[in-house]
């Protein structure tokens, strides 16, 4: 059966180094350099998955736009990406469209968030993602690019492009990139996939649309009640972006305080139940740095008023490098009622 | 010594066009013209912080300055979503237009 052709304008270029350029001069780019997408290229991530040019893969009707597979791999060789990645970068895609997750209000909002990639399964090993030392940082290509093509989508294919729909104040640099895997191998703890009732050889990814990461240091506690105390301190701060109690958190345990916090017997589900009953302010807080109306009265003093309402909005992962005893967490964006976290399984 | 590879002259390059355009298809241009004399006005309020306020003002302001008869505020449960279908039956069945805008 001849192959259907692909969609997409076309345009001729000399060479790569032209190619690269030409892409920066439209502002079809992060600010970085892109691999040139190529027909040839494009087919390999289309057959990767056995896709045609026109299916449709996700939609967003508040943007009125529409995500085939022909863009998404378009974007995923201009990111870097292998085409084994493809798999992940369709369930992704899937999952940004979720109206649960309901993406536009994350790409676009003045708080600046960006789109935090978990992946959990056995495509952590099959891909070669990383689980472990230096988690959010650089070094590894299937964090960096699957990272980036979603961001590089965001862009060009759902219309966020900085300053024009994406509005950001800050933003903050996992907006280029920002894809991490639990680390299953050496965590004793239920993966947050199968928590959320995959079972355990499906691989998932899950979308969160997160502030930057906030680390968390403590190397003299052996408790998890004195590891946790600090955590809870760092989710309770008076600046994260929404004061209600009804977001979600993903909390990065490093590796140190995963071995002290389970050696203690403790679970994902202890470890949720602490930070929630810990993670409180008082009113009168609140109400001294004029994040809630009000004048302050001797009960405010004594209310403490919770960081966090329902305990399965702690988003609990073991990852990160094994020296060093430094845990994060990242606070979602607003409200559960605008955007929550969404897993999708990978097929592939 | 042979090469590995046999390196060949470097020819053009097509690439393509990763970028989307909205689909506008179903989309149409509502009538313009005419005078709000009269009028029934809806005012779409996103939810953010003190949006109610604002466009109570505009509301007002269409009414004495523009003889509107009446406005018609509606909040959304979320800035960040469509407004739900039977807010937007609300619109359409005592307004004659609408007013919609991102505030923040």
């Amino acid at each position: 059966m001849p192959r259907k052709e692909l969609l997409s304008r076309r345009f001729e270029v000399k060479d790569s180094l032209e190619a690269i350029e030409f892409y920066f001069q439209k502002g079809w780019t992060d600010g970085l350099p892109v691999v040139p997408p190529t027909e040839d290229r494009i087919w390999e991530m289309l057959d990767y998955v056995k896709k045609e040019p026109d299916e449709i893969i996700g939609q967003i009707p508040v943007r009125r736009r529409v995500i085939t597979a022909e863009k998404i791999a378009i974007n995923a060789v201009m990111a870097g990406c292998l085409p084994a990645y493809m798999p992940v970068i369709l369930a992704a895609v899937e999952a940004l469209c979720d109206p649960a997750f309901s993406v536009h209000g994350p790409m676009t909002s003045t708080s600046g968030m960006g789109i935090l990639l978990i992946i959990n399964g056995p495509v952590i090993q099959d891909l070669d993602i990383n689980a472990g030392e230096n988690l959010f940082g650089p070094g590894r290509r299937a964090n960096a690019t699957l990272g980036r093509v979603i961001r590089l989508i965001l862009m060009n294919v759902c219309g966020a492009i900085p300053g024009v729909l994406d509005r950001s104040v800050l933003g903050h640099p996992g907006k280029y990139s920002y894809c991490i895997a639990e680390n299953e191998s050496v965590s004793p703890w239920e993966p947050l996939h199968v928590e959320k009732g995959f079972p355990k050889e499906i691989s998932t990814v899950t979308v969160f649309a997160g502030d930057a990461p906030h680390q968390v240091y403590n190397t003299l506690s052996r408790t998890p009640e004195g590891i946790l105390t600090t955590l809870a301190d760092v989710m309770g701060n008076l600046g994260r972006l929404t004061i209600h109690p009804n977001g979600e958190f993903v909390v990065v345990i490093g590796y140190e305080h995963m071995k002290r916090i389970a050696e203690a017997g403790w679970t994902k589900s202890d470890v949720r139940r602490f930070l929630a009953e810990k993670a409180r302010r008082s009113i009168a807080d609140i109400k001294r740095c004029g994040r809630m109306a009000g004048d302050i009265t001797p009960e405010d003093e004594k209310t403490l008023y919770p960081i966090v309402q329902n305990l399965e909005d702690i988003l609990v992962i073991a990852a990160g490098g094994s020296a060093g005893s430094v845990s994060a967490c990242i606070p979602g964006w607003t409200g559960i009622e605008h955007s929550r976290s969404v897993t999708k399984p990978i097929i592939y | 010594m042979q090469p590995t590879t046999e390196i060949k002259p470097q020819t053009n390059l097509v690439i393509f066009d990763p970028t989307v355009e909205p689909v506008s298809e179903g989309f149409s241009q509502a009538p313009r013209g005419g005078t709000l004399q009269g009028k029934v006005v809806g005012l779409l309020d996103n939810g953010k912080y003190h949006s109610d306020k604002l466009l109570k003002k505009v509301g007002d302001f269409l009414m004495k300055e523009y003889g509107v008869h009446k406005f018609v505020l509606v909040k959304k449960p979320s800035a960040y979503r469509p407004a739900p279908p039977e807010q937007l039956e609300e619109l359409i069945k005592e307004c004659q237009l609408v007013v919609a805008g991102i505030g923040d």
